[in-house]
């Protein structure tokens, strides 16, 4: 079990290398070719000219850039003998993973599925996660740091979603269980601005579970980090009391996070000082102009005013 | 009265009906339905070989199917507990920082680098204006009287979820640069309200403090019904 997982995290070290994703400037389409069939040497044919022979399980082939159009992959080498023929047709600036992958039944022949890289721009601190159930298992759920975030994933098909750039924890499950993962808990590191495609492949029974993973770079939203609100001009909610209650977000993991510095108390006194010193300063400027008693003033801190401007 | 067939060869009759049917659905069904273009870029061509020993097998390519969860949405509204719905719009910041909330108050502005209706994880932050010169108080200031367990409901195109209230905070307005949990998309999937909150010193730029209102998902997302 632990050199299981020790191929796991090394198959996931080595897909760690970044590919550029050049898809969007180009008037070509892209394929990364995926090989997810354990234990066989695949030779890989496209439009009639040899890519790549002899391979293996876990291999990618690409970024290759072709023409928009249709275009025929054989795969030759695959398990039953007769060669894998199938056609994929390309759009302007499209990229997508063409995975040669197991079916979910334990004898059938190998299928292709395609999936789209998902380029779609991204905010400040996050990267995106594509998994994709390419094994020999039944419907599955992902479990993200502990926490189900997908569910009910069949062979074929994929989930994705846009998290926190880091490290996490990634395990794949039967569908509708809590313990025993199928694969995982693997160590899968994120970095900003980049999508990371797994594909789960092999088979439980035979020991053969392992991932293919590899990541692309994101452009960015555009969205800059705020680092102050002002939502307010006219000092209308000045009187209102606030009461601060209850406890912070326990789950932010990183210590950057934390509210430590948050003092609802010494706001509260900075507000009665506030006040206080703004009594005395009338108290102060209304006896020097030796004009109306104090009273007569409203008992209010001298900065309340209407006449500020709207931000 | 003839005899029913026995069990079996109905059975028999009713395999081969279906793989007929089946057979015939394969054999027309791509010249009448081309594969739908599911991903945008990948679309699919094939057809069943005859079979010989070397020929090769000729499959389809599927485009793979997106499931597992729903797709996120950008948040258009949030119910609050005083029953006002405010209009939610995306938005930046400036280059200098300072978020970009709308000018009425009586809209929100949710931060557009941040978590959407239907992510996993991460903050959802929402930011509108206490109050302005020209249009009084808006609906924001009920966020200085909020109590624990009130409830918000967020709405995007085709989502809504629920969320409940469990704390409130009075931060410093110029603080949020180190409470990066306002507007991080690390941790526990939540909504954070923000406005300005007294005391209120026009001498030193008016409002000194920002209420946080944080409220965590009573459940998943559901569809809206329309």
């Amino acid at each position: 079990m632990k050199l299981i997982l020790f191929s796991l995290g090394a198959a996931l070290a080595s897909a760690a290398l970044v590919s550029p994703s050049h898809a969007a400037a180009s008037a070509n389409g892209q394929i990364t070719v995926v090989q997810a069939v354990p234990g066989a040497d695949v030779d890989v044919t496209i439009d009639g000219k040899p890519v790549k022979r002899q391979v293996q399980v876990g291999s990618l082939i690409g970024p290759l850039s072709l023409s928009p159009g249709t275009h025929e992959l054989v795969f030759s080498g695959v398990p039953g003998g007769r060669p894998i023929k199938t056609r994929v047709s390309l759009k302007a600036g499209s990229s997508s993973d063409v995975v040669l992958h197991r079916p979910a039944s334990v004898d059938g022949a190998p299928v292709v599925s395609t999936y789209p890289t998902p380029e779609s721009p991204i905010g400040p601190g996050k990267a995106r996660i594509l998994l994709a159930h390419t094994a020999t298992v039944a419907p599955a759920d992902v479990k993200f740091d502990g926490k189900i975030v997908f569910t009910n994933i069949a062979n074929g098909e994929f989930a994705d979603a846009d998290v926190p750039a880091g490290s996490h924890r990634v395990a794949l499950l039967a569908t509708g269980t809590t313990k025993n993962p199928i694969l995982g808990p693997l160590a899968v590191d994120l970095a900003p601005r980049t999508a990371t495609m797994v594909y789960a492949v092999g088979n439980p029974r035979d020991g053969s579970m392992n991932v293919i993973a590899h990541t692309v770079e994101l452009s960015s939203d555009g969205s800059i980090v705020p680092r102050s609100v002002d939502t307010g001009s006219a000092g209308l909610a000045a009187d209102v009391h606030v009461t601060a209650f209850a406890a912070l977000p326990k789950a932010a993991p990183d210590a950057a996070h934390s509210i430590a510095r948050s003092r609802p108390l010494a706001n509260d006194r900075l507000a009665w000082f506030v006040g206080g010193l703004g009594i005395l300063l009338l108290g102060t400027l209304t006896s020097r102009a030796g004009g109306c008693p104090p009273e007569s003033q409203p008992v209010r801190p001298p900065a309340v005013g209407l006449n500020a401007r709207v931000t | 009265m003839r005899p029913a067939p026995p069990r079996r060869s109905r059975l028999v009759i009713l395999i081969a009906a279906g793989a007929g049917v089946l057979g015939l659905v394969a054999g027309v069904a791509p010249r009448l339905w081309p594969t739908p273009d599911a991903a945008g870029s990948v679309a699919v061509v094939g057809q069943k070989a005859a079979a010989k020993d070397d020929d090769p097998i000729v499959v389809d390519a599927r485009p793979a199917r997106r499931t597992g969860t729903v797709r996120p949405e950008q948040p258009r509204s949030v119910h609050l507990p005083t029953g006002v719905v405010v209009p939610v719009r995306a938005v930046s910041s400036r280059t200098d920082g300072l978020l970009d909330v709308p000018d009425d108050i009586r809209q929100a502005g949710w931060w557009r680098g941040g978590s959407r209706v239907g992510d996993p994880l991460g903050s959802t932050l929402l930011a509108a204006h206490v109050d302005s010169t020209t249009q009084g108080r808006g609906p924001f200031a009920a966020l200085l009287k909020v109590r624990r367990d009130q409830r918000f409901l967020v709405s995007s195109a085709t989502l809504n979820q629920e969320y409940r209230a469990t704390s409130m905070h009075l931060l410093e307005r110029r603080s949020l640069l180190r409470n990066r949990w306002i507007y991080s998309a690390s941790g526990s999937r939540r909504l954070v309200m923000v406005t300005c909150a007294p005391p209120y010193v026009p001498a030193r730029g008016g409002y000194q403090n920002l209420v946080v209102v944080t409220a965590v998902p009573v459940s998943g997302p559901t569809r809206r019904e329309e």
